[in-house]
């Protein structure tokens, strides 16, 4: 019925202010600038100054001119989850059935679960952060496909925590679904990133490259 | 002194508190190279329309979406030497634009959706004004209102003020949008409003560099004191010279402003009419344009549907409207918030024999309120051809995951407190000494800016959030209807001079009994931390200027008490804002510690390295040895904080090492630890 659906490749990433998500959208965005054959088109909800708070963005990547800046319910290709619970809350409203997944592992529990209460309401509502098992058993049933692993961990092995957007990118790249290289990628890392820190992101990309592949795919 | 308390020392000295001039500015809006490709936000696209149209005077108060323009300006600002600044609320920024257009420059104000309330007054009585340089207001719209107190529409109040308004659709269009929005201003002599929604500004696409214009900041200034041209006096018309009347029956007679304006419409490059197919017909203005043109090759009919694609919302294209209504037999507007664009085609066809059967939001095709996306435009096109090979993809079995995922998934907001911060700090000792006092007999306001997230779980500390400066005349209403409670308004320090000064005035002279609490972090926080008067002592543009104090104002207005605290230090700061409470009349606690994120983003990567770490000790912790307490997260509540099933720990990742928890833990079981990661 739809050109949209082979030639669009719709990325929603989701996570928590500070955790690079706009520099992940920055990063894969300058590689398309010399792929003008492909329209790219981004949205983001950003936390400004926050910190922890959810946000999340829309890549949209397209061989047409027109395509939309907004995924539409059901309509994403992949979720990228820089935190599971996110990844979830995300997946559950944009992933097309058989979509796929590729999160982190490592969990930052909402204030809400650790105090056991609602926005408003005084009474109290004991609902934990779920266990990953039940967040990727959802997906599952959503006949989409899981790759997860601790890219905080990895991160931090590498020298900071904040390296952790480039490894869901290496990631991302390595489902081979987007048009574009890791290494037009890699070439957009230093001018991006601040001062100082080119190497340790450009390591990061391809140690998520590799983690990827490392993984088990569910 | 400890570590902890060395930091609390650093930041009442306000070492953390420099501004990270650069951080929101990319280096692309300055390049004077035609031609060139950038990837561009939203709102860097309309910075670099407004510094390639030439801005000499470029103005705004900080808020979201549109914060980033004036930060991106600013930065050019500074580089190609005209004035940019922070103004302290939109409507002084709005009249020193419209000031600097008077004389014949070109003059540029920023504002979000709300702000516009706030221009409203100014923007309304110089309507008919034509002034000798060009004032363009770019705005931010938020439907879905998800980064906005309210889901507003501007076009309403620009058809209000009688101003065009051009809606962009893609980031090239708002670059572009702006340039023309400038030279039509010229033309003109009159404001023209460039609108942009949530969706535009945070957005990010493709653009294509243009000339930058310096030419036009060297135009000199004209001197024009004819007060004909500037004043209104008023009377009854018969009566003689009645200003503002006359400039008003200017501005509708024949060849006058409003005329003009409808030529404009007329002419518009960025309007576009595609009579395709005579069945049906779309029109379409901003955001929803290409989801319109998206929906249409999804369905395979990109070549059977005409197309009206709108560059300007208002006034419309009447002859090209018509044009449509009378070449297709159903016409489907798509745009988003209210049905403006609709009831002015409406309006057009009410004259017209035979037109286009008009469906919208009024028939229920369109949503009225969210973002448009392409799946909306497409369930509508499905329904007036009458498809069934459509199948949404969100299916109902899918709906029905996704809403017992958000009754069962616990939530997390999208505002909330940083871990460190000290707001946080300042509201837990705040409601920790209300509570004491009065026990329930309290009642607060909030107000916009970072702290109106206590209005939630746990801390619950505010009745009401309304809008800029209203909490402290909101609390002299409840106090003269009678209200038997201990009244407190929570204000930041950004807010405190945009809206709160004529408030406090009020307060005083009408002899109120209220607290003020003024959490002073040293920045406008939440939008990024822009510089305001009473932070930094630099400009927009990053030069020295005075730096305002809050407590001296205050104690300027005759205000019955004023006390200075930091949050970090809670015993201190409960003392103080004690005393507060317990003075009569109108009392002030300025509750004053930089920002966290701010000053680690100072500190840069070496920021947590310095600031030391918390842990919870086991053996001491109620929770750990006697199953209860959790005062730590049900008081307090700081997000680094955690507990999961029965393990209860402070996450090393995020912890700001604020020393707040160790001084408020009942047990004193938190202690400071030698800094490492993983919470495993």
């Amino acid at each position: 019925m739809s050109s949209h659906n082979k030639d669009t490749v719709s990325i929603a990433t989701a996570g928590l202010s500070g955790q690079g998500l706009i520099m992940y959208t920055k990063v894969l965005m300058a590689a398309f600038k010399e792929n003008p054959e492909w329209t790219i088109r981004t949205y983001e909800v950003l936390g400004t100054a926050h910190r922890g708070t959810l946000i999340f963005t829309h890549i949209r990547i397209s061989k047409s001119p027109n395509v939309s800046f907004l995924i539409s319910p059901g309509e994403g290709d992949i979720v990228v989850g820089f935190e599971p619970l996110e990844a979830f809350r995300v997946g559950a409203y944009y992933l097309k059935d058989g979509g796929h997944v590729i999160t982190n592992s490592y969990s930052i529990i909402p204030v809400y679960a650790s105090v056991g209460k609602d926005f408003f309401s005084d009474k109290p509502r004991p609902r934990g952060y779920p266990p990953l098992e039940e967040i990727y058993g959802e997906f599952r049933k959503m006949d989409c496909t899981v790759t997860s692993f601790n890219a905080t961990r990895e991160a931090i092995n590498l020298g900071h925590y904040a390296m952790m957007n480039m490894i869901m990118l290496g990631a991302t790249l390595a489902t081979g679904r987007l048009p574009v290289t890791l290494e037009q990628v890699e070439s957009k890392i230093a001018e991006l990133v601040p001062k100082g820190t080119a190497e340790m992101n450009t390591k990061a990309l391809h140690r998520g490259n590799a983690l990827y592949r490392e993984s088990t795919t569910e | 002194m400890s570590n902890t308390q060395a930091i609390a020392k650093k930041h009442e000295d306000g070492e953390y508190a420099h501004r990270t001039f650069d951080k929101y500015a990319g280096q692309d809006i300055l390049k004077e190279n035609p031609g060139e490709v950038c990837v561009l936000s939203g709102n860097e696209a309309c910075a670099r329309g407004a510094i390639e149209a030439g801005v000499s005077v470029a103005t705004s108060y900080p808020g979201s979406p549109t914060t980033y323009i004036l930060d991106s300006i600013s930065y050019a600002a500074k580089k190609f030497g005209f004035h940019a600044e922070w103004s302290t609320n939109e409507k002084v920024g709005f009249e020193v634009a419209l000031g600097a257009a008077m004389v014949g420059k070109y003059a540029m104000h920023i504002t979000k959706n709300v702000g516009m309330s706030w221009i409203m007054d100014p923007l309304i009585n110089q309507k008919g004004w034509i002034f000798h340089g060009a004032l363009v207001l770019a705005i931010g719209d938020d439907p879905e209102a998800n980064t906005t107190s309210v889901e507003m529409d501007c076009r309403q109040l620009a058809m209000a003020a009688e101003i065009p308004v051009l809606t962009p659709c893609t980031h090239q269009e708002i670059k572009d949008f702006t340039v023309e929005a400038f030279r039509m201003s010229n033309r003109l002599g009159h404001p023209v409003m460039v609108e942009m929604t949530r969706v535009l500004c945070y957005g990010r696409g493709m653009v294509t560099l243009g000339e930058i214009d310096h030419g036009k900041r060297k135009i000199e200034a004209t001197n024009d004191r004819d007060p004909i041209h500037w004043t209104c006096n008023v009377s009854p018309e018969y009566l003689g010279e009645n200003l503002a009347y006359n400039r008003h029956k200017k501005f509708h007679a024949s060849g006058g402003l409003w005329d003009r304006m409808h030529e404009e419409s007329d002419r518009f490059e960025g309007t576009e009419l595609n009579i395709r197919g005579k069945q049906l017909g779309v029109i379409a203005a901003g955001v929803p344009t290409l989801a319109a043109r998206h929906a249409l090759e999804e369905l395979g009919l990109a070549d059977e549907v005409s197309f009206l694609k709108l560059g300007m919302a208002y006034p419309l294209p009447a002859e090209k409207v018509r044009r449509l209504l009378e070449s297709v037999d159903t016409v489907l507007v798509a745009e988003e918030v209210e049905p403006v664009i609709e009831m002015l085609v409406r309006d057009i066809s009410s004259d017209m024999k035979d037109h286009a059967r008009i469906l919208g939001k009024r028939t229920g095709h369109i949503k009225v309120c969210g973002s448009i996306d392409n799946h909306e435009v497409t369930q509508a096109l499905a329904r007036i051809t009458g498809r069934t090979d459509f199948n949404p993809r969100f299916t109902p079995a899918r709906r029905t995951q996704f809403e017992q995922m958000r009754e069962e998934v616990v939530h997390r907001p999208q505002g909330y407190f940083c871990p460190g911060c000290p707001e946080l700090a300042g509201i837990y000792a705040a409601k920790r000494v209300a509570r004491k006092l009065y026990k329930d007999k309290w009642f607060s306001h909030g107000d916009i800016g970072c702290y109106e997230h206590a209005h939630s779980q746990p801390w619950n500390f505010m009745q009401s959030v309304l809008c800029m400066g209203a909490g402290p005349s909101l609390g002299g209403g409840n106090y003269y209807g009678g209200l038997d409670a201990k009244i407190i308004a929570n204000l930041g320090d950004s807010t405190f001079f945009h809206a709160a000064m004529p408030a406090m005035v009020n307060n005083v002279y009408n002899k109120n009994d209220i607290t003020y609490l003024i959490h002073d972090n040293r920045c406008t926080a939440s939008t990024g931390h822009q510089p305001h008067p009473g932070a930094f002592g630099v400009t927009a543009k990053d030069e020295p200027t005075k730096l305002l104090s809050i407590e001296e104002i205050c104690r300027a207005f005759q205000v019955d008490y004023v006390g200075v605290c930091n949050p970090y230090n809670l015993k201190e700061a409960m003392k103080v804002i004690e005393e507060a409470y317990k003075t009569p009349g109108v009392s002030v606690v300025v509750s004053r510690a930089t920002c966290a994120v701010l000053a680690e983003r100072q500190l840069g990567g070496k920021a947590k390295a310095e600031l030391p770490l918390f842990a919870i000790d086991k053996d001491k912790c109620i929770f750990y040895t006697k199953g209860k307490c959790l005062a730590c997260v049900q008081e307090l509540g700081c997000p680094s904080i955690m507990k999961l099933g029965d393990k209860l720990y402070i996450d090393p990742v995020t912890c700001f090492g604020c020393s707040v928890c160790s001084q408020m833990c009942p047990a004193k079981a938190i202690h400071e630890v030698e800094r490492s990661y993983g919470n495993e």
